[in-house]
């Protein structure tokens, strides 16, 4: 498509919101690129952890639709580097929020993983792994990938068929419900 | 009944902008005994000044409020005015408008109600202000420079120069501080040691100046002018008088080469018998009581013998039976020297942070990590390596050399907030003396921002760059480990936003940034001044008084204010040369009025007075059989602890006496 | 008997089931007690936290409390203990969060209850020598790297143990059970996390370096406390060997299992293969002909 991605103006709403979601304060960060350079996982991502940062201070939309704010593992390594105390793997996370909700995720993949995780707590209490690796399989295509894995994992009983509802789950998911009341 | 005249500044827009002055000046005529009020743009201008000397003359006014600044900008300035009009300079109250009220205050109503009320409290506190004369000291014109870094040497030659007497206290065994250790200096890429020796034998040679090294300051009171310092002269073991400085003792010592030096960062080694460099001033050896064989063994006298048992002996003593002259003198002790000072001066210095703290590179266990100070011994050609650069770890020349800027400086999280201002400087250079010595090594800094705000800085750094082939890298390094005998750095190129992953490193450079010495805070404390957060000794006012601390008498210069390189540490030292001849042009000073008094028929002869005075100023006298306390006006410094603690209320501070302060609360309750 | 209030969490249930059992076998011969917190609930995980932060505190919270009645809490999983960590100190000024509980029906009273990881636990076990005498099968002459991950140690403001970049306790407790740490690079590197189902490429790469490191220092084995960490290294080593430049197959094993061997606990209970039975014996063997 060919859009423009230059910067214009800060735009303080996202940029707020980030900050809001995250709990970081992103003004903080003087992009010194020590995350960048810790991180394990940004060697395989289309921008590193401290372009992520610089994006966010613009409020540039741009950031949204990166792949790096939906892999980052939350290994934590950046944030106990940091010269800041920034935890940029809040940033990452406050981000693929905001880029789920506009509709501009980058990685299907790690969403759906996500999604489904915490589908599977929220409908159970805990997360049941079988189902979860399931739908991760279908969600990547990978359908016949690690069955020499997960077959004598099953055998070992390592996959139980069925996961385990908590009793008081009623009471459970009132956790997820009455933020979304306080939000309003 | 008094005739207050009140006088409420603008100042600009600085009181203005969110003070509504002229509603305050209009209420100000409303208080009791308030017989004038006016407001003015700028009080302390020379126009303003003169309103208020008129107004003070017209109106018969025998006292005056400013609402102004604070008092520390220019209560000096009011004074000097009121008293031209004839008035006794302290009938003057400053109501604090700006700092206390405009400044802080963040609704313009809720600003000029406080203002009015200031106001009321120190028209209340000027209506029982008293006519207050200051006393006369006499100064001594000496003055004693802590410190002999390159800062002390510099202030000390200087004040000494002027003709009057100096006495220099340093720590170690001998001056020439931290300069000393370096190689080069930026960005002349002069030798450190060939600019500063002269100097240092330049003061062991000035007749005005006596030399103490290995010498500790202990305590300091009394006043400007006239302040009692106790030294403590540290058992040097080694007689200064009759020692010729042969050095033969130090190669007979059988610990030689045992014990890490420090002038070599523990990177050489000296004996228990020591000068800790060739260029030593004094080049008077000390003896480490903590190491020396003889010293650490049992005194025979002191040894109960039983019977039949012989006496043991003192181990070695080899050093003094060497010595030609007699000069090794193990009975020596501390010596306690008492002197009086019209003047001191601090120039203590600096630390370097303590990478210890950084895991993440090794935390000081990775021998081919070094420090850039270990860098820069070295690469001295009389240091541990005779200026040739190798690898700790194998001694073999480096191939692959980093450089890693900040560390410790500008990290919040591990170290210290602030830039450490020398360190792009002397990485620079570093950078420049590696391929000057190894032609063909790699040389990479990692760095945030460059900071090259010097004459001829920013080209050194771009020489470097472009001449020296040091290759600059934007971003901070994350982690260095080892792997397999190789060491690894992982890094980012910020500015193309891609990872770096560096194998194969030789040697890594760490740029630990300044910090004050450990023991600021304490000698703050024995001096009775103050530090900032970070343990640096705070000035009066940091840009119009850069050298001088609050305790009048008593100046700073070089890096024990903050971090600074050399040329700043020479300049201020210089400052407070000058500072101390305008001190010592007066042969008699006029002392603050503003001290505490005892009313000797209130006085109950407590002595809780005499126990709180921080000053020891208070002594308890008696007059034909009455016991009383009494305030030793010269040493008092006006804290007003004697006054809290007094109960029947006979210690009182002049200018702010109980009376005045309830009547200043009253003003605001009441009017 | 002292005990501490257990939270297994999802993978040991599942995945994971030999560090629990492993875990429990062990600190049931040292004399510690473990009792399961009563209808625990999801941690509150890394993942729940990318979509609500707030959320994720609240449901770690609801453990916080079902805990308090039994005593500190002992989460084996590097994720658990972190996300209640976490919690613990959210919910100390999230007055907001605290409400939402109470409207479940759970009170949270700050400073009721603490927690800790198994390393943790166990490093306290040995530092007051609960283990001594329990080691009848010291580990002798077995090689180990001890494997952190990530946030078994980080962030240090929340884990509050260890060094967090070269952390040492595994390896104390490693000596203490007979075995002999190797010192290594990748510690505390990540192993890639829930990102093997995402980016499968990226994680095997991320394994590979860790795997390698321990090999290149002549480990035997790697030990680990964390059950992704353990499955991310442990599974895959042959497709890893083909494709991805891994030197060699290398045992993974959880902490405890490794303990439980030491002391003589049945190797099923332990979920040990033969395999690793019999490394453990060889090395002992050769080490007896040493000694």
């Amino acid at each position: 498509m060919g859009a423009s991605v230059q910067l214009r103006s800060i735009d303080m709403d996202l940029k707020k919101e980030i900050e809001r979601l995250s709990g970081q304060k992103l003004d903080a960060c003087y992009l010194c690129g020590k995350c960048s350079a810790g991180c394990p996982v940004a060697p395989y991502q289309d921008i590193p952890p401290h372009v992520v940062m610089r994006m966010a201070q613009w409020g540039s939309k741009k950031v949204l639709g990166s792949k790096m704010i939906w892999n980052c593992a939350s290994c934590g390594t950046c944030y106990t580097r940091c010269p800041n105390n920034i935890d940029v793997a809040r940033v990452c996370g406050a981000l693929s929020q905001i880029s789920r909700r506009e509709g501009l995720v980058a990685d299907k993949v790690a969403a759906t993983l996500r999604e489904k995780f915490v589908e599977s707590v929220k409908n159970n209490g805990r997360v049941h792994e079988l189902s979860l690796v399931v739908a991760m399989k279908m969600a990547s295509r990978d359908y016949l990938g690690d069955l020499d894995i997960g077959i004598p994992m099953f055998l070992k009983g390592k996959f139980p068929l069925f996961g385990h509802k908590i009793k008081d789950l009623n009471n459970f998911q009132k956790l997820f419900d009455s933020k979304k009341k306080g939000d309003k | 009944m008094a005739r207050v005249g009140v006088f409420i500044c603008h100042c600009g827009a600085n009181i203005a902008g969110k003070v509504d002055v002229e509603a305050v000046s209009e209420a100000a005529i409303n208080i009791p005994g308030v017989v004038y009020s006016s407001h003015q743009k700028y009080s302390c201008s020379e126009a303003g000044q003169k309103v208020i000397i008129d107004a003070i003359k017209e109106n018969r006014l025998d006292r005056v409020v400013i609402g102004s600044c604070s008092p520390k900008m220019h209560e000096n300035t009011f004074r000097k005015t009121v008293q031209q009009a004839g008035l006794n300079s302290y009938m003057l109250e400053i109501a604090n408008l700006r700092e206390h009220v405009s400044w802080v205050t963040a609704d313009k109503d809720e600003a000029t109600k406080k203002a009015m009320d200031l106001v009321k409290a120190a028209v209340g506190k000027v209506s029982f202000a008293k006519p207050l004369t200051p006393g006369q000291v006499p100064v001594e014109k000496r003055a004693l420079v802590i410190g002999g870094g390159i800062a002390g040497i510099q202030a000390a030659l200087d004040i000494a120069d002027m003709g009057y007497e100096v006495v220099m206290v340093e720590r170690e065994p001998s001056i020439g501080g931290r300069m000393a250790q370096l190689d080069k200096t930026f960005p002349t890429l002069d030798c450190s040691a060939c600019i500063l020796s002269p100097r240092m034998v330049d003061v062991a040679q000035h007749p005005n100046i006596r030399l103490l090294t290995y010498s500790e300051v202990e305590n300091v009171n009394g006043y400007v002018g006239n302040f009692n310092v106790i030294i403590r002269k540290k058992a040097r073991f080694v007689d200064e008088r009759i020692c010729t400085g042969c050095l033969e003792c130090m190669g007979k010592c059988p610990l030689k080469k045992k014990i890490p030096n420090e002038f070599e960062n523990g990177r050489a080694p000296r004996g228990a018998i020591y000068v800790p460099f060739a260029q030593a001033v004094p080049k008077v050896p000390v003896i480490d009581k903590e190491y020396c064989r003889y010293l650490l063994s049992p005194d025979p006298d002191k040894v109960e013998v039983k019977e039949g048992e012989k006496k043991p002996k003192r181990k070695c003593g080899v050093c003094a039976k060497v010595c030609t002259q007699g000069a090794v003198d193990f009975n020596q002790q501390d010596e306690l020297i008492s002197e009086k000072f019209g003047a001191i001066v601090l120039a203590t210095g600096f630390n370097l942070f303590d990478h210890s703290k950084y895991g993440e590179y090794g935390a000081g266990k990775i021998p081919d990590v070094i420090t850039a100070l270990d860098f820069e011994r070295i690469v001295n050609s009389s240091g541990p390596t005779e200026g040739k650069i190798v690898r700790p770890s194998n001694g073999e020349k480096p191939k692959r050399v980093v450089f890693i800027q900040c560390v410790g400086s500008r990290d919040e999280a591990k170290g210290v907030p602030y830039c450490s201002r020398i360190c792009c400087m002397y990485t620079a250079k570093q950078a420049i003396l590696v391929r000057e010595k190894l032609p063909d090594a790699e040389i990479y800094v990692f760095y945030m921002d460059i900071r090259a705000a010097g004459k001829g800085y920013e080209e050194f750094v771009l020489r470097a760059q472009r001449e020296y082939g040091a290759n600059y890298v934007r971003g901070r390094v994350s982690r260095i480990y080892e792997s397999n005998g190789h060491m690894v750095l992982k890094a980012a190129d910020t500015l193309v936003g891609m990872p770096v992953e560096m194998d194969d490193v030789d040697l890594v450079v760490l740029a630990t940034g300044s910090i004050a010495r450990e023991d600021s805070v304490e000698l703050a404390n024995t001096i009775g001044i103050t530090t900032d957060n970070h343990g640096f000794i705070s000035e009066v006012h940091p840009k119009l008084r850069p050298v001088e601390v609050p305790r009048e008498g008593v100046f700073a210069c070089g890096a024990c204010l903050s971090p600074r390189d050399i040329p700043d540490a020479v300049a201020t030292a210089g400052a407070v040369a000058a500072k101390v001849g305008v001190l010592f042009s007066n042969d008699i000073l006029m002392s603050d009025p503003m001290v505490a008094e005892i009313d000797p028929l209130k006085c109950a002869a407590c002595g809780a007075c005499v126990s709180v005075c921080p000053y020891s100023a208070i002594t308890m006298e008696e007059f034909r059989g009455k016991k009383f306390a009494k305030v030793n006006e010269a040493m008092c410094q006006g804290c007003g602890t004697c006054s809290a603690a007094c109960r029947p209320g006979a210690a009182q501070l002049k200018g702010q006496t109980d009376e005045q302060i309830l009547r200043s609360i009253e003003a605001v309750l009441q009017w | 008997m002292p005990a501490y209030a257990y939270f297994p969490g999802c993978s040991l249930e599942a995945s994971a089931k030999e560090f629990d059992t492993s875990f429990r076998a062990v600190f049931d011969k040292i004399g510690v007690g473990l009792k399961e917190i009563p209808d625990w609930s999801c941690c509150g995980s890394s993942q729940v936290h990318k979509v609500d932060k707030d959320v994720a505190t609240a449901i770690a919270g609801r453990n916080l409390v079902l805990a308090s009645d039994i005593g500190d809490i002992v989460a084996p999983c590097a994720f658990c203990s972190i996300s209640l960590k976490e919690a613990i100190i959210k919910l100390e000024h999230e007055g907001p969060i605290r409400s939402t509980l109470i409207e479940a029906g759970l009170e949270y009273l700050p400073g009721s209850v603490s927690v800790i990881s198994a390393v943790e636990a166990t490093y306290r076990a040995v530092e007051e020598g609960l283990i001594d005498g329990k080691v009848q099968s010291p580990l002798t002459g077995l090689k180990v790297a001890a494997y952190y991950g990530c946030l078994l140690v980080r962030p240090p403001k929340i884990a509050q143990f260890d060094d967090p970049e070269n952390p040492s306790s595994m390896e104390r407790i490693m000596v203490a059970v007979g075995a002999a740490p190797v010192d290594w690079s990748h510690k505390t590197e990540c192993c890639g996390n829930a990102y093997i189902f995402v980016n499968k490429d990226m994680t095997l790469n991320l394994v590979r370096d860790v795997l390698n490191a321990a090999i290149e220092a002549n480990a035997d084995a790697v030990v680990t406390a964390c059950p992704l960490c353990q499955q991310n290294l442990a599974m895959r080593q042959p497709h890893m060997k083909q494709n991805y430049g891994l030197k060699r197959e290398i045992p993974v094993l959880y902490f405890t299992q490794l303990m439980g061997a030491a002391m003589n606990i049945d190797g099923q209970q332990l979920g040990l293969s033969g395999n690793i039975v019999r490394l453990i014996n060889k090395r002992q063997q050769e080490a007896k002909e040493v000694g």
